[in-house]
């Protein structure tokens, strides 16, 4: 009976992870501009006053600049979003277009942001200075 | 009395209904509530509700033993009959309220119950993202008064009850119930403000089946129309890495109680509340909560 259970369990669990991702096909990616950036980042980090978002091409991420000289790095978490401050010791670098911005914070993961030649430049300097 | 496991029965019907969840969100109706699935995570939830029912049969026998131990010094013995259910449902819907009220307001135990908030989703799988780490949080003590006046059996018949219970209401699906259900029941509603993110949301509704609880310890927070929940936790995780999800919030603590300056700090990062820190570094609920409240008077005072 205990098989049975556990069987029944791990065939509940693949079937519906499966029609959950076949379901989901197709689906567009949620996408950001400025405006909604500047909104994700004060919703997400309480206090944070944003003054200026440099988002992807792609809307899929952006760095955001707030008016206490602080910046919130945003990556898209499936159809939603995780934000965080750019802590001091953060690690940016410029790839052509892209900046890559990688956190202390390791499982976050590093951040491709596709902002254009100049500002990775300039953002990838501010960042690491 | 042999009772049966109201969890084990009940599973068959998780699936069931996680998928007509799923096809409703996806074919249903044009509503306000109609939730949503994204397939990673309902993995990562549903990986982590399979561990933890491998972790419960890893402790079970541990928590059983503990709570015929406690009740061979029962101060009274109720019984079977039917209020000694009923006052049973009763008095283990309460120890739930303080084990949850404490699992977010103490660290420890939040480094357990986190788990089943790392979803930036609300849907029915979201209900089966629970704790692989339950038993080492202690979290067990708070139903172990129980067993000095109710039969072991019946206790946790009850937790299996309120369980199943708490599984339905993890959905956008359903908007609100009539007034009278609303007033008792823990519904969908009740629960999605519990799952929430924003200021006035957090650390509310601590309720399993019953909303008395909060309404009487003043922990009550309605849902509002124009306030929509933004579901997760203060720092969400951005990864669907189930490791991660099960155990970051210990290796937090670790790296917080290895870093703290002094003794007193360390016992403070294992039960303060999320978020403290001896140097006033990062934001608890309240300080996010004023924060929240300094700005929204900003805000009037500029209209």
């Amino acid at each position: 009976m205990e098989l049975v259970d556990t069987l029944i369990s791990i065939g509940g669990v693949a079937l519906t992870i499966a029609v959950a991702w076949w379901l989901g096909r197709g689906r567009a990616r949620t996408a950001l501009d400025a405006h909604q950036a500047m909104a994700v980042a004060e919703e997400a980090l309480v206090g944070f006053e944003a003054e200026r978002a440099f988002v992807d091409a792609g809307g899929r991420g952006a760095l955001v600049a707030g008016r206490d000289g602080r910046a919130a790095l945003l990556k898209a978490h499936g159809d939603h979003w995780t934000a965080r401050v750019v802590p001091p010791g953060t690690h940016a670098t410029r790839d052509g277009a892209d900046l890559i911005v990688a956190l202390p914070e390791v499982m976050f993961g590093a951040v491709r942001l596709s902002v254009g030649d100049g500002a990775a430049q300039d953002l990838a300097a501010k960042i690491g200075s | 009395m042999d009772l049966p496991d109201p969890v084990k029965l009940a599973v068959p019907a998780f699936i069931v209904l996680m998928l007509a969840e799923l096809f409703w969100i996806r074919f249903g109706g044009k509503s306000r509530y109609r939730g949503h699935y994204e397939w990673r995570d309902t993995a990562t939830s549903l990986i982590l509700g399979f561990g933890s029912s491998i972790a419960g049969v890893i402790f079970g026998g541990a928590l059983a033993a503990m709570a015929y131990g406690v009740h061979a010094f029962a101060i009274v013995d109720l019984g079977w009959s039917w209020w000694a259910f009923a006052l049973c449902f009763l008095a283990e819907d309460l120890a739930y309220y303080v084990f949850h009220r404490s699992a977010h307001r103490v660290r420890w135990f939040w480094a357990a119950h986190v788990i089943h908030h790392s979803s930036q989703h609300y849907n029915l799988s979201t209900a089966l993202r629970q704790t692989w780490t339950g038993f080492i949080a202690l979290g067990f003590i708070f139903r172990l008064p129980l067993f000095l006046v109710f039969d072991p059996a019946l206790v946790f018949f009850c937790a299996g009850v309120n369980l199943v219970y708490q599984f339905w209401i993890h959905t956008e699906a359903i908007g609100r119930f009539p007034k009278w259900f609303e007033a008792v029941m823990n519904t969908p509603s009740h629960h999605r403000v519990h799952h929430a993110t924003n200021p006035r949301y957090l650390d509310k509704n601590y309720a399993g089946m019953f909303i008395i609880w909060d309404k009487m310890f003043g922990s009550f927070e309605p849902e509002r129309d124009d306030e929509a929940c933004r579901y997760g936790i203060v720092k969400n995780l951005g990864t669907f890495n189930p490791i991660w999800a099960a155990f970051h919030e210990w290796v937090g603590i670790a790296r917080d109680v290895w870093n703290a300056p002094t003794w007193s700090a360390r016992w403070n990062y294992l039960v303060k509340p999320p978020g403290w820190s001896h140097d006033g570094s990062r934001d608890t609920s309240e300080a996010i909560k004023a924060l929240w409240a300094e700005k929204q008077a900003k805000l009037q005072a500029a209209e």
